[in-house]
C-alpha cells in the first residue's frame, strides 16, 4: 500500500497533529474548568478524526479524488432520486397519519427526512458509482 | 456505445492513470469511458481525443440503433 507524502498530505498532517499538540497543553497547562476540558477534548477528537481521513486519503492515488463529470452526475441523479423518495415516504407518512390517525407527529417527518434523505443518497450514489449505469 | 480510447492508449504507451492525469478525471471515468458505459461531455470527449492526438468522430463509435 502506497503513502503519497506530497506538499498538502503534509500540510493536513502538520495542522491535525498540531491540533492534538495544542489541545494536549491546554490539558497540561490550563486550567480545570470544565469548559476547557471539554474544549481540549473535542480538539484532540477533530485533530484524530482529521488525522484518520488524511491516513485514508494517503492512500488513494491523486485522480481518485479529483471531483469529475462523472462524479458530479452520479452526485446529481442520487441526489434527484433521493429527494423523490423522501417526498414520497413523507407523502404516505402524512396521508397515513390523516386516514388512519396513526399520530404522527411533525417531528416524525423531520426524522423521516432526515433519515429516508440520508440513507437513499448513500446507497444511490455508491450504486451509481460503482454499478455499470449508463449516466448521460 | 464502442471507443477506440484503450487501443488508443497502447498506442501511445499511456496507462490509465496517467490519461486521467492528462484530462483531469478520474481513473475510474476511464475504465467506463473504455467499457463505453458513461457518455462523457463534449468537453471531456474533446480533451481526450486532444491527448490521444485524434477527433472525437474517430474515437467514438456509436451504433446507428
Amino acid at each position: 500500500m502506497n503513502i503519497r507524502d506530497d506538499k498538502k498530505i503534509m500540510f493536513v498532517m502538520g495542522v491535525s497533529l498540531s491540533v492534538i499538540v495544542l489541545a494536549i497543553a491546554i490539558l497540561a497547562f490550563g486550567t480545570t474548568s470544565s469548559a476547557q476540558v471539554f474544549l481540549s477534548l473535542g480538539l484532540i477528537v477533530a485533530g484524530l478524526l482529521m488525522f484518520a481521513i488524511l491516513l485514508h486519503t494517503a492512500t488513494k492515488p491523486e485522480t481518485e479524488l479529483v471531483a469529475d463529470e462523472r462524479v458530479t452526475r452520479v452526485n446529481e441523479k442520487a441526489g434527484n432520486s433521493a429527494f423523490w423518495l423522501v417526498l414520497i415516504s413523507i407523502t404516505i407518512l402524512f396521508w397515513s397519519d390523516r386516514v388512519w390517525s396513526i399520530g404522527v407527529e411533525l417531528v416524525d417527518l423531520y426524522y423521516a427526512a432526515m433519515v429516508v434523505g440520508t440513507i437513499s443518497w448513500s446507497v444511490l450514489r455508491w450504486y451509481y458509482n460503482k454499478k455499470d449505469v449508463v449516466v448521460g | 456505445m464502442n471507443t477506440r480510447i484503450k487501443e488508443l492508449r497502447a498506442r501511445y504507451n499511456l496507462t490509465q492513470e496517467e490519461l486521467a492525469k492528462k484530462v483531469g478525471v478520474r481513473r475510474e471515468t476511464i475504465v467506463f469511458l473504455e467499457k463505453g458505459k458513461y457518455n462523457p461531455s463534449l468537453k471531456l470527449a474533446h480533451d481526450v481525443a486532444k491527448v490521444l492526438e485524434t477527433t472525437i468522430e474517430e474515437l467514438f463509435i456509436f451504433d446507428e440503433d
